[in-house]
């Protein structure tokens, strides 16, 4: 082997490494907001009595034990699974639409979320449990629209433009329809509409929790499996199809893994905002397109966002737990200004 | 051993493009399609690729004819440059060949298939950009990169479309040589689209002539590019000249 083409490899290698890194520098990042997360809510709770008690240390304080366990740890990680849930699958759609803007809500599946929801809120749940009721309306509305996008895709060929579009009709009309659900409900009802809306981990519980987790946990291997032609991709559809890559078959599995793994963690905290149009692009500044960084990476970037707004929401307002779609809508648009009027994305 | 096209109609949005053609490729062959723009060239690689289903007819390679049970792996011994080289930001030089083998690259790369790529750019002077972003490169640097990805699947056909657009004059004598040098050393069956009839003069073995999705003439440069063919489906006068060295010229008279 020539000096030069063992220099190469050995640049690509280094590459390789730093990248790794940046994953690795990143979950770390993840880990100590995590604690800060645990350790800010109504009562602050000193650092010290926190990592006792989660490593369920003799002599750890009991009351801090039973907040932790029973109250902050299953929300704290929820904003972990849904910020990976959703960084993933904004980097995914990005990657597989074509479109930079393209986010897990670009296809109206938060907006039929909402949908699904509002209808559940407003009819009692059925007489279901609402905790069952309404998650589960949720994520059968979300279901719908997901059937509706693939449906309507595969009359033309997965072709991208179809499928965005497709999605943004039903973006619409799923508002509308939630529009309608709360101008006809009563004032109470309302309320709980907009506040299920508005996006919240308080929702979260060891249930839900693992739910979620293992659809997101059995979705991401299946994803890296398409990691390459995921990033083949990234060099246009006439290039893929070159490649051998049969792009629309790619299109329409990955779309249903991702609906389903973005459907599963809506139905339980709501309308998340931003973490899944932002995290893939902070992501793909720091390691660029090679999708087997780039989507674990993005799933850590959502999580380490969600995560940081979760402590946020907790300290803005003292005493007041701001729903934390708002945080991340209100920290997440003026960054994302930052990143256009920077010229960093696409287009 | 060939690549056979029989009897092929190929149509576009329900507008016919090619009726009944046919043409066979054989293998350490490299075929210059040459013809007018419309003339139906991109639309017969995009059939030999697999990715346009003739309205009627047969594509076989090697016997095995192409059909809706083969036609997932079809593409795999198939090497296919389109003429969209659209760059994406955030993937190297490397990288991109490396792609060539997209559908069978396991999560951990191999140091091979690293050597393999990188040899590749060497084979173009491209190794000091390996590192570089697709993105930087000019039209041309891509053009190659591109024909390195094609090269990466290690084909047994190639199908080429207008490789040479965006080249200057010493990369597309380069281009045009390894092509032909690599369709002779590993028995490739190689086709490529050129505007150029002079570099398909010069290093095809053989001119297939399209136009208005017939084939209009097939065989050596010296027969198929006649001046009175050529002024007939290009609309302008045409002059075939040979040079000292024996070659053709193709002059346009205007």
């Amino acid at each position: 082997m020539s000096p030069a083409i063992a220099a190469a490899v050995a640049a690509h290698r280094r590459r390789e490494r730093r990248r790794l890194a940046v994953l690795v520098a990143t979950a770390a990042t993840l880990i100590v907001s995590l604690l800060l997360d645990l350790a800010t809510g109504p009562a602050l709770l000193p650092m010290r009595a926190v990592v006792p008690a989660l490593l369920g240390q003799p002599g750890a304080d009991e009351t801090v034990s039973v907040i932790l366990w029973s109250l902050r740890l299953p929300m704290a990680l929820m904003a972990l699974v849904v910020g990976v849930a959703l960084g993933v699958s904004g980097a995914t759609m990005q990657t597989l639409l074509d479109n930079p803007l393209a986010s897990p809500y670009t296809l109206g599946l938060a907006a039929a979320a909402g949908f699904g929801a509002s209808v559940a809120i407003q009819h009692g749940g059925w007489g279901l449990p609402p905790v069952l009721a309404v998650p589960g309306a949720a994520f059968l509305a979300t279901s719908l629209a997901c059937a509706v996008i693939l449906g309507v895709g595969r009359l033309r060929g997965m072709a991208a433009n179809t499928v965005v579009l497709a999605g943004i009709a039903l973006l619409f009309l799923f508002h509308a329809l939630q529009s309608l659900m709360q101008f006809r409900a009563a004032p109470e009802v309302g309320q709980q509409i907009v506040f299920w809306l508005l996006g919240s981990l308080a929702k979260a519980d060891w249930l839900n929790l693992a739910i979620t987790a293992a659809v997101t946990a059995a979705a991401l291997p299946l994803l890296l499996r398409q990691c390459w032609a995921l990033t083949a991709l990234r060099l246009g559809e006439a290039r893929a199809r070159a490649l051998g890559l049969p792009v629309g078959g790619l299109r329409l599995g990955v779309v249903a893994l991702i609906s389903l793994m973005t459907a599963t963690a809506i139905s339980f905290v709501g309308t998340i905002g931003f973490v899944g149009l932002v995290a893939p692009h902070l992501a793909r500044l720091c390691i660029g397109e090679d999708q087997r960084f780039l989507l674990p990476l993005s799933g850590l970037m959502g999580a380490l966002m969600l995560s940081s707004a979760s402590v946020l929401s907790k300290v803005i307002i003292p005493g007041a737990l701001v729903p934390v779609g708002v945080v991340t809508a209100v920290i997440g648009v003026p960054f994302f200004f930052w990143l256009i009027l920077a010229r960093r994305l696409p287009g | 051993m060939t690549l056979r096209a029989e009897a092929l109609t190929l149509s576009h949005g329900g507008r016919p493009i090619s009726e009944a053609l046919s043409l066979d490729f054989a293998r350490g062959t490299l075929t210059a399609l040459v013809g007018p723009n419309g003339a139906g060239k991109t639309t017969l690689l995009r059939a030999l690729h697999g990715e346009h289903p003739p309205s009627a007819g047969r594509i076989s390679l090697d016997g095995e004819a192409l059909g809706p049970a083969n036609r997932r792996r079809w593409p795999a011994r198939i090497g296919y440059m389109p003429q969209d080289s659209r760059a994406a930001a955030g993937l190297t030089v490397l990288e991109t060949v490396l792609l060539g083998r997209a559908g069978t690259l396991a999560l951990r790369l191999p140091d091979a298939a690293l050597r393999e790529a990188a040899a590749l750019l060497a084979e173009f002077d491209l190794l000091d950009l390996a590192g570089r972003g697709l993105d930087t490169l000019s039209g041309g640097q891509r053009q190659l990169v591109f024909f390195a990805q094609a090269l990466a699947r290690r084909p047994e056909v190639l199908l080429l479309d207008e490789p040479v657009s965006a080249l200057d004059l010493r990369h597309q004598q380069a281009l045009m040589r390894t092509l032909r040098r690599l369709t002779r050393a590993r028995n490739l069956i190689s086709v490529v689209v050129l505007h150029d009839l002079n570099l398909a003069a010069r290093h095809a073995d053989r001119v297939a002539v399209l136009a208005e999705g017939a084939l209009r003439a097939l065989g050596p440069p010296a027969e198929a590019l006649s001046a009175p063919l050529l002024s007939a489906i290009y609309g302008v006068g045409v002059r075939v000249l040979r040079d000292p060295e024996g070659g053709l010229l193709v002059q346009a008279l205007v």
